[in-house]
């Protein structure tokens, strides 16, 4: 999981736990088409579009809203 | 810790302190008679009604504000808001005639303590079930194991072994309470019809423990885990009640009984603090990184 990826789950993980985080961005990352290596910044935002089903399960409409809008605009060394 | 979290644990803590002091109060007095102990037992259950389950009632309608109409997680904990009304009311009614004396009614009262439970517990089975469904639906592969499926079976024979301990279960929640032949019947016709809702109970919290577990910690897998938790222990509750009572008395309640049951409301309570706290918006400053 490269450093993108890793900070998407970090993120998540105090909500929703570390392994539905990491569940979650990884299919996200699989229905984009593209190798978990070469996710980058500027997945990010289509990343957080996709895992928004799952946020409005656990957590609701706001929250999840919040959470992908933290996710899309997160910042990461790449 | 937040400040709603930390405040329900002390009021647990505090109310499991109280619940040490009276086993070490009834250990130093030997004299006390079984009606006496049977006051005691119930008064405590009583106490747990009315300063851990209002929690319950309170927190899972804010978690139920947390989500949009329609999501699942609204009616779920709308539904356990609600319902949990006739669980707290149930404890009360249903031990209060072992604490007081209430004359003709305390017959009826036990059997609604019987029948209001159950009520809430076949509301927690469709909560359970729908939130289940609601995490397979996510796609991310929640599962049950092998052993989920022996345990569920194996509660499914504790639910025989209760019927067939039934009588031990009527002078367990009768206690200090008059009932004629009536109510006796109508009194274990409640407590079948309760315990036939044990296995169903036990495998849908199962599920959904196993599910909080796969989740890998979280404030949301602590949530629902707490809920599970209850439906978890309620069985084993009546389990120890059916084996015990018979021989141990209200003793049983005191010494170890009676804190299974404050573990259940505990977990039961903790759930929607959790699910408000998962769900909070909060701008995290820290969000930035790298």
């Amino acid at each position: 999981m490269n450093e993108c990826m890793q900070r998407a789950v970090d993120h998540l993980s105090p909500r929703i736990g570390r392994m539905t985080a990491t569940k979650a961005v990884v299919l996200a990352v699989s229905k984009m088409g593209i190798s978990p290596d070469d996710v980058s910044r500027s997945d990010l935002p289509e990343i957080a579009r996709n895992i928004s089903t799952v946020l409005r399960i656990f957590l609701g409409s706001e929250a999840a809203s919040q959470l992908e809008l933290d996710i899309a605009n997160l910042e990461v060394d790449e | 810790m937040t400040s709603p979290r930390k405040t329900l644990g002390w009021v647990v803590a505090a109310v499991g302190a109280a619940m040490v002091v009276t086993a070490i109060y009834c250990a130093f007095h030997p004299g006390l008679t079984s009606t006496e102990l049977g006051q005691i037992s119930g008064a405590e259950v009583v106490l747990m009604a009315v300063t851990v389950l209002p929690w319950l009632t309170v927190f899972a309608h804010k978690a139920a504000r947390r989500f949009a109409p329609g999501e699942t997680g609204s009616g779920t904990w709308t539904m356990l808001a609600w319902t949990s009304h006739l669980l707290g009311a149930g404890q009360i009614i249903g031990y209060l005639p072992s604490v007081l004396e209430l004359g003709p009614i305390e017959a009826i009262m036990v059997i609604a303590g019987q029948l209001m439970p159950a009520t809430f517990r076949v509301f927690l089975c469709i909560a359970l079930y729908r939130m289940c469904r609601a995490y397979r639906e996510t796609g991310l592969d929640f599962r049950m194991r092998g052993l989920d499926y022996v345990l569920s079976v194996a509660v499914g024979v504790v639910a025989i072994v209760l019927i067939v301990f039934r009588d031990t279960l009527f002078l367990y929640w009768s206690v200090n309470a008059d009932f004629g032949t009536t109510a006796h019947s109508a009194m274990l016709g409640a407590q079948t019809f309760n315990f036939l809702l044990y296995p169903a109970v036990f495998f849908l919290s199962l599920t959904m423990f196993r599910y909080s577990v796969q989740m890998g910690g979280g404030l949301v897998a602590r949530a629902w885990g707490g809920v599970a938790l209850y439906g978890l222990l309620q069985p084993l509750h009546a389990f120890f009640i059916a084996l015990g009572y018979d021989t141990l008395g209200p003793n049983l309640s005191i010494y170890f009984d009676n804190f299974i049951v404050l573990c259940a409301f505990s977990a039961l309570a903790f759930g929607p603090v959790f699910q408000v706290e998962a769900s909070r918006l909060k701008h995290d400053r820290h969000g930035n990184v790298g």
